[in-house]
């Protein structure tokens, strides 16, 4: 019996990894034509950035909401772009989309055009998009002097001095709260150059894999909310009561953990299991 | 659905099948899919820096072409402020050419300067001074009184609070009174360790409840001074320093499994939205 399962385990550490990858593949799969629907909580700082969000006037001023993440990070930011800007257009709030980033060109183009059509916002009075500036640390502060130096015309070429929504709007002082969605550093950008010189409130929506770096900042009270990866998309969905993508790809993501935790607690208890034979041979060589 | 959708969609899959054969082995296919993102991104990302940027802050301005109705005066002081950064940024390209490469670091120099100017002073205040003003702030102001507390997380939260106190209480306690030679030695010590660990706990818990203290502020101060005692290297990690390095140490392991989670939670986020995006490209036939 013993020797049975020591055997399983042997085979199990040379295990071919493409089978492993076979079983994530197919663990990701089911879930989207069998949906298991796992609960999603709401964590304390995604609902801090709803409040902030939801606290914004109808038709008062803007959110400033900068995109600033790439086609690779799409999967984790854009779901979180969607519900922000369904949740802002539902609400009547103004805002302004601009991007650090080149590749953010084109992602929050598409994200703001979908969800202008899809709520019937009309360009010019409830939304503007600037477009794409590039030396981040210099365009976050050019913002907090004045935006026109920085964007003197929309991402198609209007002077801003012409277009409705920018009527009063000169810096972060007629800005109640700006959101950007990054897969690099540029939401610590924010923070460091539009929260600690200007005052600004920021909040963030960011890739799982940096959501660890930015908790300092939330008890800090440098930012007032934070979502992070796919699980954040999804708790941003929960709480406008439209579920998307992120809480589509949810079910998936908790089968895969399981999944991965079971590889884990297996690899260790096979290392541990083998561990004395491979001594003896050891010994015996 | 438009014709030119399902065209780029189908071109979209093929391209997508072509990286994730390479989970199989290596080949032309891969290949071929990754050399053409790197082609179109620097593509790309050309033409974006060059009509966001260089074409309206520089080439315009400087040679006088018409841009947003505003016509710069050659020879004033926006046109040099166009010239001036636009030739510095061409000096840039003066290391491939080795006689005159030394004039590349002027530009550089510049940079580096601007943005130490602009950065230091912003980041410092972030991650400094308002870090440590947050570290410093009374114990008893991380939890408010009257918050209502999630049961899964009392759970987990009092989990949590068992296992570190335990854990300090064997290194700064028990260890060094009991010992750890032999297994029942070291049983010994790790059941006093949590029967002391745990009084510890339940003290501070209801010195939290009574709003004297937060249990999460005493955490978090304790995991600060253990991380920056196992960080501080001036004097040898024994006795009390050793103990709090040691403290800091599990307090370190827990932040890197919460950034091994995440990191996992995220690539395999990246593998749900291409599965989600093929999907979606079967439903287009269906629709």
């Amino acid at each position: 019996m013993a020797s049975s399962m020591t055997r399983f385990f042997e085979r199990f550490l040379k295990i071919d990894r493409r089978w492993i990858f076979l079983a994530i593949a197919i663990a990701v799969v089911i879930p989207f034509f069998a949906p298991l629907g796992l609960p999603v909580d709401v964590t304390p700082p995604v609902q801090r950035l709803y409040d902030a969000v939801d606290e914004l006037e109808a038709g008062g001023a803007p959110l400033l909401l900068s995109i600033d993440y790439t086609p690779a990070t799409s999967p984790e930011l854009e779901p979180m772009s969607t519900a922000i800007l369904r949740h802002v257009f539902e609400k009547g709030v103004r805002v302004i989309v601009m991007t650090l980033h080149p590749a953010g060109y084109g992602m929050a183009e598409s994200a703001i055009l979908r969800a202008a059509e899809e709520a019937g916002a009309e360009y010019g009075e409830d939304l503007v998009y600037l477009g794409f500036q590039p030396g981040t640390s210099a365009v976050i502060l050019g913002l907090g002097v004045n935006i026109t130096n920085v964007f003197p015309e929309d991402a198609y070429g209007t002077p801003l001095s012409e277009i409705p929504l920018m009527e009063g709007i000169r810096n972060y002082d007629d800005i109640p709260l700006l959101i950007s969605l990054a897969g690099w550093s540029a939401s610590e950008a924010w923070v460091y150059f539009a929260h600690q010189p200007y005052g600004q409130r920021v909040g963030g929506g960011v890739t799982a894999v940096m959501a660890t770096d930015l908790y300092p900042y939330l008890d800090s009270g440098q930012l007032v909310g934070l979502l992070g990866g796919m699980r954040g998309a999804a708790e941003y969905e929960v709480l406008i009561g439209r579920p998307g993508s992120g809480a589509r790809g949810m079910d998936s993501q908790s089968v895969i953990h399981l999944i991965i935790i079971l590889l884990i607690v297996l690899g260790n208890v096979a290392y541990f299991a083998t561990r004395r034979q491979r001594k003896l041979a050891g010994e015996g060589t | 659905m438009e014709f030119s959708t399902l065209i780029w969609t189908t071109i979209g899959v093929i391209l997508t099948l072509c990286v994730y054969s390479f989970l199989y082995k290596d080949n032309p296919f891969y290949k071929f899919a990754e050399h053409l993102v790197v082609g179109a991104s620097a593509g790309y990302y050309l033409v974006i820096y060059y009509y966001n940027f260089i074409d309206p802050n520089v080439v315009r301005p400087v040679f006088q072409l018409e841009h947003g109705g505003q016509a710069i005066a050659l020879g004033g002081f926006e046109w040099w402020m166009a010239l001036i950064p636009g030739l510095l940024g061409l000096l840039l390209y003066a290391r491939f050419f080795p006689k005159i490469a030394w004039v590349g670091r002027w530009p550089l120099g510049i940079y580096v300067g601007g943005y130490a100017g602009l950065g230091i002073s912003p980041v410092m205040q972030a991650r400094v001074i308002d870090q440590m003003r947050a570290a410093s702030s009374p114990l008893a102001s991380i939890v408010g009184p009257g918050e209502v507390v999630d049961p899964f997380a009392a759970v987990t939260n009092t989990a949590l609070g068992f296992v570190i106190f335990a854990v300090m209480t064997y290194f700064l306690l028990a260890k060094r009174h009991l010992g750890s030679r032999g297994i029942a030695a070291m049983i010994g010590v790790i059941a006093a360790s949590a029967v002391v660990g745990y009084g510890g706990y339940v003290v501070l818990t209801a010195l939290s409840a009574a709003n004297v203290v937060s249990t999460t502020s005493i955490l978090l101060v304790v995991g600060l001074l253990g991380t920056l005692a196992y960080f501080f290297f001036s004097l040898r990690h024994t006795g009390l320093l050793g103990g709090l390095a040691r403290i800091g140490i599990v307090f370190l392991m827990v932040g890197f499994g919460a950034s091994f989670g995440y990191t996992v939670m995220s690539r395999i986020s990246l593998l749900i939205g291409r599965v989600g995006f093929l999907i979606d490209w079967i439903g287009m036939f269906s629709s």
